[in-house]
C-alpha cells in the first residue's frame, strides 16, 4: 500500500537527500489520509443518519464539551510537532556537504544555466551563446537547447551559485532540493548524487551525440534541471541536464571538455572568451597580472593587504570587532561559503568589511573581473589553504598561459611571461 | 457629500418609503440609478459590490481558462532534417503562438501576462473583498440590529475606491498587461518593461485597493463594537460576526505595511531609488519579507470570512448550535493574531538556516485553530436535523475541499519538503484549495443562502444542486492532478513543459472547462430568479439570527420596523421555534435524558 | 476627515441657536454620545494604520542603514540639524494649539478656537516653507537626490543614493502628511465659521487634532532618525 502510494506520488529520487524527504512526506501523507478519512467519515456518517426527513427532528445535545476539545488540539499539535522536527532535522542535513566535495560553479542568466568545473572546463553557457559543437555539453531538448551538467557518482558535490541578473531557482526534482539564486549574493546547494545506473528521469533527449555514446555502455543517468522562481519570458525554458557519470567516465569527460582547441591570447584568456584553465590556476594568473599580488602576498610576508597564505577558512576579525563565521552571510551553510562570499564582496565592494589592522585603500573590481576570474580567485586561495576543488587531475600546463603565451609573441605577452604562473606548489 | 447626507441619511426617518423594500425603484430610471450611485444604504452598497466582484470572477475565471488552454499541450521543437538536407525546427504545441504570436518568447510572455492577470484579479479584485464588502455589508448590521454601519460614506467612498482601483488594473491590463507574477518579486518587477507604465499601474491598483480594504475594515470593527442591539453581548454574535471581526483586524493591521512596500516598489521604478536593487546596494529578499508580512495575513483575510459563513451555514442546516461556540469564536482570533508571524515560510529558499526553522515551526502552529473549527463543525452535525439543500452541499464540499487544502499546508510548513514542493505545482494546487475550494465554495455556499433575503426571490434548487455538482468534480479534476505533478517537480509559471507532465496538465484542463459549465448554471439559476423566481419568505431556511427573524425579505429601507431586542441566542434551536414559519414545520426537539447539561 | 459622520443642522437654526447646539447625531446611531465614541474609535483605527504605515518604512531604514551604515553615518553627517531641531519645536507648538483648539470647543471659546485653528495652520505652512527653502532646495541643487537623480559630486560612499533615497522617503511621505493636514486644518475654519463646533459637538476639532499629534510624533522619530544618529 504504502509502496503504491509512493510510486504514484513519486519519481525515484537519487541523492543521499531524497530517501529523507521521501519518508517525511510520505508520513505527513499518512497523517492526513488517516485524519481526512476519520473526519470524512463521520461527516458523511452524520449526514446520512441526521438527513431532515419527516419526523426526524435534531436531538438535545451538549453543545461544546472542553475534555474532548482539548483533545482535538492536542493531538494535531503532537503529530506536527513530529513532522517539524523531522522536517528541520533534514532541512539542516541538506545544507552542509559530507566529506571533501566536488565544486562546481553555477552561474544564472535569463535564460540558461551554466557551470564551469574546477578544471576550467564549462558545459552549456559559452557554448549554448555562441552556438558551436552542440556535442559540448549541450544537448537539443524539446524548445530549447539545454546545458548538461555531469557529476561524479557517490561524490558529494557543492555548487555555488551566482546570478547575473535577476532571481532565478536552481532546482533537481530527482535530487529533493532547490536554492534560489540571487544577483547581489552567492548561494550554495550540496548534495550527493547516488547512482549512475538506472533509467533517465529527463524524458526524452533528441540529437545528443554524448549520450549516445554513453548510452551503448548504459552509463550516466539524466535528471532534468529546472528553474523555479519565475524570471521573465523563457523562465519556462531555463532548464538544463543533469548527469550522473561513474568517477572515471567523469573525469574524462571533464578533461575533454576542458581542452577546447583554442590558443591562449597574451592576456591568458582565449579567443573563446576565458582561458580553460584550472579555476585555481586563473585565479593564479588573475592574481599575479590583475594587480591583487601588490598588496596580497601568497607567502604571509606583510604588504598593504592581508596575505593570502594561512588565510581562507579562518575566522577573521573585520575593523568593527565582527568575526567572519557562517551567520555573516544569511543562507550560508558553512564557512567556506561565507568565505567565497566574503572574497566576492571584497572583489566588488571593497569597503564593505574591512580586515582588522588594514586601510581601506583597495579599489573596485567590478568592472575588471569577470565572475568567472572571481570563482578563480576563491579557487586559488582554497588551494593556497591546500585544499583540492575536484577528483579531476589538473590539465597538463603545457596548455596553460605559460606555455600559450610566447607562441602569440605580442609584446604584453612578454609582460606577462614572469608572472604567468608556475606548477602548483604540491 | 453635503447631497449625499440630505438625501440619504438626513431622510431616514420621515422617509414615506422608509417602509418598503430597499430593491423598491424611484420614480425615474435616473432617480434610480442616481439613488443607487449616491446611496449610504449599506445594503445597496453591498449588492453593488457583489456585482461588481462576480464581473470580476467572471474576468479572473477566463483568465484562468486561457492558462489551462495554453497547458493542454506542452511545447516541442521537432527537428527533422529534410530530403535536401536543410535541418527544419518547428514548434509545435504551443497555443498562444497559434493564435498568432510571433515567436516562442512572445507566446510565453503572453501565458506569462495571462496568469499574472489572473492572480491579481483573482487576490485583489475578487478574494479579499469578496465576501466582507457584499454579504458582510450587506449582513453585518442585520445581524446585528443596526441600521448600517458605523460610517455609510465611508462605505460608499470604499467602493468607488474599489472601482479606481479595478480601473487601474484593467487598463494596465489593456495597454498590454504585465507580467511580474502578482507576487512582483524585485529585481524582475523594477527590470521588466523598464520605462513603461503599465506595471506602476498596476502596482498603483494593488495599492489603491489597500486603502478600499482598509475603510472597509476600519467601519466593521467600529461597527461591532459600537452598534450591536441591546441585549446582544458578544457571545450573543453569530459567529459570522465574529469571522468578520477577525477579518477586519488583519485587514487594519496589515494593509498599510504593503502599502509603504508598493510605494516604495512605485518609487524604485519610477526613480530607481536602489532599496530593492542589488546592484546599487539594495536588497530585493527585503521585498519578498514585506509582500510576505502582508500577503500571508491576507491569506487569511481570505479564509476568515469563507469560515464565517461556513458556521452559519452549518448552523441554520443542521438546526444544532455549532458545538463548541467560544472555541469557533476564539480560534478565528487567535488565527488573525498567529498570521503575522509566519510569513517566512513563502521564503524557505532565499533565506538563512534560522529564521527558517522558525517560520516552519510557527506555520504549524497556526494550522490548529483551523483544525479545531473543521472538527467542530463536522461535530455539530452530530443529531442534527440536516437538511441538504444547496448552500449545505456547499457547506459540505468546503469542509470535503478546505480540509485537503489545509492539510497540503503541511507539506509546505515541512522544511525539507518544501525545499522539493516550493514553487512546484503543488504550491499552486494547495492554494486553489484554500482559496477556490475554501472562500469561493463557501461564497458561493453564502451566496445561496441569503439570495432570498438579499433579492427577495428563491432561486431553483435543483438546478442549483446540479451547479454545486460540476463546480465540486470539476474543482477536484482541475487541481488534484496537479499535486501529483507537483511532486513529480512541475515548477509552476511555466508556459511550457517536458512532455511527461501532459496527462496530468490535460486533465486539469478539462476539469477547468466543468467548472466553467457549473458557474454559468449558477448564473443562469441567479438571474432566472430575479426576474421569475417565487417570492421569498422573510425566513426560508429557519434561522434565528436577526436578519431572518425581525427583517423582511428584502429588508426594508432601515432594515427593522422596530428596533429589534435580543431574546435569544442565534442558535438556540433546541428552544426556539423560527418565527415566520409554519408551526408544524419545526418541532422541538425531545428533553435531554436526565443528567445531561446543554450548557 | 471623511470618516466623520454627517452633521445635520436643521430645524434648530430657526431658533438661532448655533448649530453645535442643536446637533443631530446620525439617524443610525442610538444616540450623540454613541456616534462620538464610534467616531473616536475609528479615527483610532485609522491612526493605528498610519503608524503602521511608518513603522513599515522605518524599518525599511533600519535594514539599509544596518547593511550599508558608512553611507548613512556620512549622510546624516550632511544634513544640518538645526533645521530639523527648528521644525520639530515648529510641529511641537502646532501640537499644543490644536490641544487648545479642542479645549476651545468644549468650552464654547468660538474665538479661541478659531484662533488656534489659523495658528496651528499657519505653523504648519512655516513647517513645510522651511523644509522646502533650507532643505529640499539646495539639496536639490547639489544634486543630493535618490537614486538615479544623484549628482552629488563629492560624494564618499558608493551608496549615498541609497541613503538620499531613504530620506527624500521619508521626509516627503511625512510632508506629504502635513498637507493633507493643512487641508484638514481649512475644512475646520470653515465649518468653525459657521459654529458648527461647541461642547455638544466637536468631534471633527478632536479627530483632526489626534491625526496631527501622530504628524507631530512620526517627525518626532524621523528628526533623530536622520539627523543626529551619527
Ligand atoms: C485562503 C488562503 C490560504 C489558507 C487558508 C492557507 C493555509 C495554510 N497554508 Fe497556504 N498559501 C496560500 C493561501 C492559503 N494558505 C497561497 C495563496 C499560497 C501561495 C502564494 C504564492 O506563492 O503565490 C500559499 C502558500 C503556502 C506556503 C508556501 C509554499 C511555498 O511557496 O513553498 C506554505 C508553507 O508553509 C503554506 C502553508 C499553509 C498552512 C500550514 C496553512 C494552514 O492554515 C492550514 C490549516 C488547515 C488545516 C490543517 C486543515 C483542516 C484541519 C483538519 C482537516 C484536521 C486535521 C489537522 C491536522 C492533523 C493538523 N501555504
Ligand atoms: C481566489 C483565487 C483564485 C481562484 C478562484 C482561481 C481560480 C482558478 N485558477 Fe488560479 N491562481 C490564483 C488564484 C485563483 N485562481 C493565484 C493567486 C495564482 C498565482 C498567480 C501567479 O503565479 O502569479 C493562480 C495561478 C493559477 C495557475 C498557475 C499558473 C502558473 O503558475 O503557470 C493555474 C493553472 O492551472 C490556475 C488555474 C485556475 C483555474 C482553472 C481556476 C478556476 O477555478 C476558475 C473557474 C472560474 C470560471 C471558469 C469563471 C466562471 C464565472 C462566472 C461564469 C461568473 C458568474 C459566477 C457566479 C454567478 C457564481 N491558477
Ligand atoms: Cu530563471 Cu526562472
Ligand atoms: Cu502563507
Amino acid at each position: 500500500m504504502n509502496d503504491l502510494l509512493r510510486n504514484i506520488w513519486f519519481k525515484p529520487g537519487n541523492s543521499n537527500l531524497s530517501a529523507d524527504v521521501d519518508w517525511l512526506f510520505m508520513y505527513i501523507l499518512w497523517v492526513c489520509i488517516i485524519s481526512f478519512v476519520l473526519l470524512m467519515g463521520a461527516m458523511a456518517y452524520f449526514v446520512i443518519r441526521y438527513r431532515r426527513r419527516p419526523g426526524h427532528v435534531q436531538q438535545r445535545t451538549p453543545n461544546h464539551n472542553t475534555a474532548l476539545e482539548v483533545t482535538w488540539i492536542v493531538v494535531p499539535l503532537i503529530l506536527v510537532t513530529f513532522i517539524f522536527f523531522w522536517g528541520f532535522q533534514g532541512y539542516m542535513s541538506g545544507q552542509v556537504a559530507v566529506g571533501t566535495a566536488e565544486r562546481l560553479n553555477v552561474s544564472a542568466k535569463k535564460w540558461a544555466w551554466g557551470v564551469t568545473y574546477a578544471n576550467g572546463a564549462q558545459s552549456g553557457e559559452s557554448i549554448y551563446f555562441d552556438n558551436v559543437v552542440l556535442d559540448k555539453g549541450v544537448v537539443q531538448h524539446g524548445n530549447s537547447k539545454m546545458p548538461v551538467f555531469i557529476v561524479p557518482e557517490g561524490q558529494p558535490v557543492i555548487f555555488t551559485m551566482s546570478s547575473v541578473d535577476v532571481i532565478h531557482s536552481f532546482y533537481i526534482p530527482d535530487m529533493r532540493i532547490k536554492m534560489d539564486v540571487f544577483p547581489n549574493r552567492l548561494t550554495s546547494l550540496t548534495f550527493t548524487p547516488l547512482s549512475a545506473e538506472g533509467p533517465d528521469q529527463a524524458g526524452v533527449l533528441y540529437d545528443d551525440p554524448i549520450k549516445q555514446k554513453a548510452a551503448a555502455t548504459g552509463m550516466g543517468r539524466d535528471h532534468y534541471i529546472f528553474c523555479a522562481e519565475y524570471c521573465g519570458s523563457n523562465h519556462s525554458e531555463m532548464s538544463g541536464i543533469l548527469r550522473v557519470l561513474p568517477k572515471d567516465e567523469y573525469q574524462k569527460t571533464l578533461q575533454e571538455w576542458a581542452d577546447v582547441d583554442d590558443t591562449f591570447g597574451p592576456d591568458g584568456v582565449s579567443k573563446k572568451g576565458e582561458a580553460r584553465l584550472p579555476l585555481w590556476q586563473l585565479g593564479q594568473y588573475v592574481h599575479s597580472n590583475k594587480g591583487c599580488s601588490q598588496c596580497h602576498s601568497v607567502d604571509g610576508s606583510k604588504g598593504s593587504g592581508p596575505s593570502w597564505k594561512g588565510y581562507y577558512g579562518t575566522e577573521i576579525e573585520f575593523a568593527d570587532g565582527k568575526k567572519l563565521t557562517t551567520s555573516t552571510y544569511n543562507g550560508t551553510p558553512d564557512i567556506e561559503a561565507a568565505w567565497a562570499q566574503y572574497i566576492r564582496e571584497s572583489i566588488i565592494y571593497p569597503a564593505v568589511k574591512l580586515h582588522a589592522g588594514f586601510a581601506n585603500q583597495m579599489p573596485s573590481y567590478a568592472d575588471q573581473l569577470s565572475e568567472k576570474q572571481i570563482m578563480g580567485v576563491v579557487a586559488y586561495m582554497r588551494h593556497i589553504a591546500g585544499k583540492v576543488d575536484s577528483i579531476v587531475p589538473d590539465k597538463a600546463p603545457a596548455s596553460t598561459p605559460a606555455a600559450g603565451a610566447p607562441t602569440a609573441g605580442t609584446p604584453a605577452a612578454a609582460a606577462a611571461t614572469p608572472a604567468a604562473p608556475s606548477p602548483a606548489p604540491k | 457629500m453635503a447631497s449625499i447626507t440630505g438625501t440619504n441619511v438626513g431622510s431616514h426617518g420621515q422617509d414615506a418609503h422608509a417602509h418598503e423594500s430597499y430593491l423598491a425603484p424611484k420614480s425615474t430610471m435616473w432617480a434610480t440609478i442616481i439613488d443607487w450611485a449616491t446611496t449610504v444604504d449599506h445594503k445597496k452598497i453591498g449588492v453593488m459590490y457583489l456585482v461588481t466582484i462576480l464581473f470580476m470572477f467572471f474576468l479572473g475565471g477566463i483568465a484562468a481558462l486561457a492558462v489551462r488552454l495554453e497547458l493542454l499541450q506542452p511545447t516541442r521543437t521537432i527537428v527533422s532534417t529534410l530530403a535536401d538536407g536543410t535541418v527544419k525546427t518547428e514548434i509545435v504545441g504551443q497555443l498562444f503562438r497559434a493564435a498568432g504570436a510571433a515567436n516562442v518568447a512572445a507566446s510565453n510572455d503572453l501565458y506569462n501576462k495571462i496568469f499574472t492577470l489572473h492572480g491579481l484579479i483573482m487576490v485583489f479584485l475578487v478574494i479579499v473583498p469578496s465576501v466582507p464588502a457584499s454579504l458582510g455589508n450587506f449582513l453585518i448590521p442585520l445581524m446585528l440590529g443596526a441600521k448600517d454601519v458605523a460610517f455609510p460614506r465611508l462605505n460608499l467612498a470604499s467602493w468607488y475606491i474599489y472601482l479606481t482601483g479595478s480601473f487601474f488594473a484593467i487598463a494596465s491590463a489593456l495597454v498590454g498587461g504585465v507580467d511580474t507574477g502578482w507576487t512582483f518579486y524585485t529585481p524582475y518587477s523594477t527590470m521588466t518593461d523598464d520605462g513603461h507604465w503599465k506595471v506602476v499601474f498596476m502596482i498603483m491598483a494593488a495599492f489603491v485597493l489597500g486603502f478600499s480594504s482598509i475603510l472597509t475594515g476600519m467601519n466593521f470593527v467600529v461597527t461591532v463594537h459600537k452598534l450591536r442591539a441591546p441585549g446582544m453581548g458578544w457571545f450573543d454574535m453569530p459567529l459570522f460576526i465574529w469571522g468578520m471581526y477577525g477579518t477586519a483586524i488583519i485587514q487594519v493591521l496589515a494593509t498599510p505595511v504593503i502599502g509603504i512596500t508598493l510605494l516604495l516598489l512605485i518609487f524604485e521604478r519610477l526613480f530607481h531609488i536602489g532599496i530593492f536593487d542589488p546592484r546599487m546596494g539594495g536588497d530585493p529578499v527585503l521585498f519578498q519579507h514585506f509582500f510576505w508580512f502582508y500577503s500571508h495575513p491576507v491569506v487569511y483575510v481570505m479564509i476568515l470570512p469563507g469560515m464565517a459563513i461556513m458556521s452559519e451555514l452549518i448552523a441554520v442546516f443542521t438546526r444544532k448550535k455549532v458545538f463548541g461556540y467560544r472555541a469557533v469564536a476564539f480560534s478565528s482570533l487567535a488565527i488573525a493574531a498567529i498570521a503575522f508571524v509566519v510569513w517566512g515560510h513563502h521564503m524557505f529558499t532565499s533565506q538563512g538556516e534560522v529564521a527558517s526553522a522558525i517560520f516552519s515551526a510557527l506555520t504549524f502552529l497556526v494550522a490548529l485553530p483551523s483544525a479545531v473549527k473543521v472538527i467542530n463543525w463536522i461535530v455539530t452535525l452530530y443529531k442534527g436535523s440536516i437538511d441538504l439543500k444547496t448552500p449545505m452541499w456547499y457547506a459540505l464540499g468546503f469542509l470535503f475541499l478546505f480540509s485537503i487544502g489545509g492539510l497540503t499546508g503541511l507539506f509546505l510548513g515541512a522544511l525539507s519538503v518544501d525545499l522539493h514542493l516550493h514553487d512546484t505545482y503543488f504550491v499552486v494546487s494547495h492554494f486553489h484549495y484554500v482559496m477556490m475550494g475554501g472562500t469561493i465554495i463557501a461564497f458561493i455556499g453564502g451566496l445561496h443562502m441569503w439570495w432570498p433575503k438579499m433579492f427577495g426571490k428563491m432561486y431553483n434548487e435543483f438546478w442549483g444542486q446540479v451547479g454545486f455538482w460540476f463546480v465540486f468534480l470539476g474543482f477536484n479534476l482541475t487541481f488534484f492532478p496537479q499535486f501529483i505533478m507537483g511532486v513529480h517537480g512541475m515548477p509552476r509559471r511555466y508556459a511550457s513543459y517536458p512532455d511527461e507532465f501532459q496527462i496530468y496538465h490535460a486533465l486539469s484542463t478539462y476539469g477547468s472547462w466543468m467548472l466553467l459549465v457549473g458557474f454559468l448554471v449558477h448564473l443562469g439559476n441567479f438571474v432566472y430568479s430575479l426576474v421569475a423566481g417565487p417570492k421569498a419568505p422573510p425566513n426560508p431556511w429557519g434561522g434565528l439570527s436577526l436578519e431572518w427573524t425581525d427583517a423582511d425579505s428584502p429588508p426594508t429601507t432601515h432594515n427593522f420596523d422596530h428596533d429589534p431586542v435580543v431574546t435569544h441566542g442565534p442558535y438556540d434551536f433546541d428552544d426556539v421555534v423560527p418565527p415566520q414559519t409554519k408551526p408544524g414545520e419545526f418541532p422541538l426537539p425531545a428533553p435531554l435524558p436526565a443528567g445531561v447539561r446543554a450548557h | 476627515m471623511a470618516s466623520l459622520p454627517a452633521d445635520k443642522h436643521g430645524s434648530g437654526s430657526i431658533l438661532n441657536l448655533p448649530p453645535s447646539e442643536t446637533y443631530r447625531h446620525a439617524e443610525h446611531f442610538r444616540n450623540a454620545a454613541e456616534e462620538f465614541d464610534a467616531v473616536k474609535m475609528g479615527v483610532w483605527l485609522f491612526l493605528a494604520t498610519e503608524v503602521l504605515l511608518f513603522s513599515g518604512l522605518f524599518v525599511f531604514y533600519g535594514v539599509m542603514r544596518m547593511l550599508h551604515p558608512e553611507a548613512f553615518i556620512h549622510g546624516s553627517s550632511l544634513l544640518d540639524w538645526r533645521w530639523g531641531l527648528i521644525n520639530t519645536i515648529v510641529l511641537l507648538l502646532s501640537s499644543f494649539t490644536v490641544a487648545d483648539a479642542v479645549r476651545c470647543a468644549q468650552s464654547n471659546d468660538q474665538k479661541g478656537l478659531r484662533r488656534n485653528i489659523i495658528i496651528t495652520g499657519v505653523l504648519g505652512v512655516a513647517f513645510l516653507l522651511i523644509k522646502f527653502i533650507f532643505e529640499y532646495a539646495p539639496k536639490y541643487a547639489e544634486g543630493k537626490l535618490p537614486g538615479k537623480f544623484f549628482s552629488y559630486p563629492n560624494w564618499e560612499s558608493a551608496y549615498e543614493p541609497l541613503w538620499w533615497a531613504m530620506y527624500w522617503g521619508a521626509t516627503g511621505i511625512h510632508a506629504s502628511h502635513v498637507v493633507i493636514g493643512l487641508g484638514l486644518f481649512t475644512w475646520l475654519f470653515i465649518r468653525a465659521r459657521k459654529g458648527h463646533f461647541g461642547p455638544k459637538h466637536y468631534t471633527a476639532v478632536e479627530g483632526v487634532g489626534l491625526y496631527w499629534h501622530i504628524v507631530d510624533i512620526v517627525w518626532i522619530f524621523l528628526f533623530p532618525m536622520l539627523y543626529l544618529i551619527h
